[in-house]
């Protein structure tokens, strides 16, 4: 570590300067000097120096590495969040990964608080129905989370778990089930409503210590992450700086803490420019450099009357199509396979699966 | 570059040291910027001291030269080409990666950057002497993805072994990843993989660079973006190891999309790729070499994403 150059440690640039000018251009040139030596020939303050010896002190320290065996095993042993479709289970390779950022975008009403309201129901399945058994942190942008609707998919969730539990009749499984009720599914979902770009970046910049102290947390939403961001920004190439680095700090909160990040992002119409090229074509909200920055991206879509779920990006995972539907109780298959029927009709008789219209689910309230 | 310390020669004693500092000459190359009957004048350093250190310091900062035969013969035995696990990509880059070259690819948004990387890391891996450390800025390594491109014949829990993954999230983690890469390499203390270590990927690398770009304080910026660029080279060249990086594109003149991070990050790899998409397929990919240090340009090749395999 002695050859490494002063420039490249995460030191302030004044410091950088200072210490540049009077010489010193490596770690191994601070070491050899005293403390107080460095303050005579750079006119620091002792506190500051003292601030640079702590930052060489720890530079590489900490620094892990996995092998790929340690993460294959550790991808294996993830447990998805499904979506209770079975489909886009499928598509999302069992649900929505641990571990990953997942972007959602579409136009309004394609349902993407929708399948954000039914993964925070979800995460918090108990473990012996192949749930989490978690709670969900919701970050609400836009006011879209309406809690009638959130109270309608938890009931719905509760009634799945319990009727599930009933058939299986496993006395353990109904233990741990008592204590599931609509009440304790609703405390299981920390809600923040910002206001602000600024409160919403305030937010994200707290979430690790958030998730430290919460550690029964094991999903973060944002829905949406555009919101505050579409409008009065006129400096571009500081959005840019500014979502990128919170791209990063999503990502760091993923990867460390092994649990799934999911952010909503609207549309916007791009025209085309350049020779040859007319017309113009919907695309996700942030620019270039915000869909680089997430590693799964799901677009949610109307075909013909159908809602559909297009992967349009995954490490992992080819992209594909395919349909969804928004009932009632939340997200379910479109073509419902035979058990689900079973259930479905069991929990619920009186509503079939019928497709809603966005509008009427706004005015549930 | 260094510091003037005592001990750097003979005639540098304290008394020296002390009349220069005054002057505010701290650097080897503050003293040997100036003439030395200009520093004698002015700090009241002997002449006959000033000529002796300004000749020590050149002759112990400056290379040797070496004979181009000789520096033929050490490239040829110190170069191994890396097969990038494609067919068409390797004959498009006259063989695959070559140790001591930085090799960038750049594409658009799901161009397949992160497939082309883990594809090259296979191949690398899957091999018994070959190793290969990836750094990841994202979430976007996938061990599981990984596994599918090795042949089914590999054992699979030794193949992994020989592949090391960092996490990154800003340009300091970067930096101190590619540090401890270099002393592991100098001194190996794990000397069975840093040995062997054949290839280092970073990707990507416009996600911890945009942060910081465009903003105020472009002198810190542009520097530490110099500092990255330095840092890939000297580990690819110093040692021997193929670099592969990744990078955006955004929308350059014309609306034809162009490589992001500016003109200085274009003089930092020796070859850069294009990913882009074929028209109207959704697995087949076009690569197109936009640059080439050593061999043809502007050629390109289909290749095709298959779901469960490597890329072909």
């Amino acid at each position: 570590m002695e050859s490494r150059a002063i420039h490249t440690l995460a030191l302030a640039p004044m410091v950088k300067t200072r210490l540049h000018i009077a010489g010193y251009k490596t770690i191994g040139d601070v070491w050899k000097a005293t403390r107080s030596q460095l303050c005579k020939d750079t006119g620091l303050a002792i506190e500051e120096v003292e601030s640079v010896w702590q930052v060489i002190e720890n530079v590489g320290k900490n620094l892990v590495f996995h092998t790929g065996n340690d993460l294959l095993q550790k991808e294996d042993n993830r447990i998805a969040i499904m979506t209770f479709s079975e489909r886009l289970d499928t598509a999302l390779g069992g649900g929505v990964q641990g571990g990953t950022v997942t972007e959602i975008c579409g136009l309004p009403g394609t349902g993407k608080t929708q399948l954000c309201m039914q993964l925070a129901c979800d995460v918090q399945i108990p473990r012996c129905l192949g749930g989490q058994g978690a709670e969900a942190l919701y970050i609400d942008t836009q006011g879209g989370l309406v809690m009638e609707r959130l109270t309608e998919v938890v009931s719905a969730t509760v009634a799945h778990c319990r009727q599930i539990a009933i058939q299986d009749e496993h006395p353990e499984m109904s233990l741990k089930l008592s204590s599931l009720s609509i009440e304790t599914m609703l405390a299981g979902v920390h809600v923040h409503r910002c206001t602000s770009h600024l409160q919403l970046l305030a937010i994200i910049e707290q979430l690790q210590a958030f998730l430290k102290a919460n550690r029964k947390v094991r999903l973060v939403i944002i829905d949406s992450v555009s919101f505050h961001f579409r409008h009065d920004f006129e400096d571009l190439s500081l959005r840019t700086r500014i979502l990128t680095n919170s791209a990063q700090t999503l990502h760091k909160i993923a990867r460390s803490f092994d649990i799934p990040v999911v952010v909503t992002n609207q549309m916007t119409t791009r025209v085309h420019q350049g020779p040859g090229q007319k017309g113009s074509s919907v695309v996700p909200c942030l620019g270039e450099s915000w869909g680089h920055a997430c590693g799964t991206r799901l677009l949610l879509q109307w075909n013909m009357g159908t809602r559909q779920a297009f992967l349009l990006k995954s490490p992992s995972l080819k992209s594909c199509v395919v349909p969804f539907l928004v009932t009632k109780d939340g997200i379910r298959d479109h073509v419902p396979s035979i058990d689900t029927v079973g259930l479905e009709s069991a929990v619920d008789a009186t509503v079939p699966n019928t497709l809603e219209s966005p509008f009427k689910r706004q005015k549930l309230t | 570059m260094s510091i003037l310390q005592i001990g750097l020669c003979a005639s540098l004693d304290e008394v020296n040291l002390d009349r220069l500092k005054t002057k505010n000459i701290y650097k080897t190359t503050d003293f040997v910027s100036k003439d030395p009957e200009e520093i004698s004048h002015s700090t009241g350093v002997p002449y006959k001291d000033a000529v002796a250190i300004r000749k020590f310091i050149l002759a112990q900062k400056s290379a040797l030269p070496v004979k181009g035969n000789i520096f033929y013969k050490n490239a040829v035995e110190s170069t191994t080409i890396i097969s990038t696990g494609l067919n068409s990509v390797d004959k498009l880059l006259d063989g695959g990666l070559y140790t001591g070259e930085v090799t960038e690819i750049c594409g658009g948004i799901a161009a397949g950057k992160t497939q082309l990387c883990l594809n090259v890391s296979a191949s690398v891996i899957k091999q018994d002497c070959q190793t290969a450390v990836f750094i990841d800025t994202g979430t976007s390594f996938s061990a599981r993805r990984l596994a599918q491109m090795l042949p089914s014949t590999s054992k699979l829990e030794e193949t992994l072994a020989r592949i090391h993954l960092y996490t990154a999230y800003d340009i300091y983690d970067v930096f101190n990843i590619l540090e401890s890469v270099r002393v592991h390499l100098k001194t190996p203390s794990d000397k069975d993989f840093y040995s062997r270590l054949r290839l280092l990927v970073l990707d990507n690398v416009a996600s911890v660079v945009y942060p910081f770009l465009g903003g105020g304080a472009f002198a810190e910026n542009q520097g530490l973006l110099c500092s990255l660029g330095h840092m890939l080279k000297s580990l690819a060249v110093d040692f021997s190891i193929a670099v592969l990086i990744t990078n955006n594109t955004v929308g350059g003149e014309r609306g034809m999309p162009a490589a992001s991070l500016g003109r200085f990050w274009s003089s930092v790899h020796h070859v850069r790729l294009l990913l882009g998409d074929k028209d109207g397929t959704e697995a087949e990919r076009t690569v197109t070499v936009l640059k080439n240090c050593r061999g043809e340009t502007r050629c390109s090749m289909d290749v095709c994403i298959l779901t469960d395999g490597p890329l072909q």
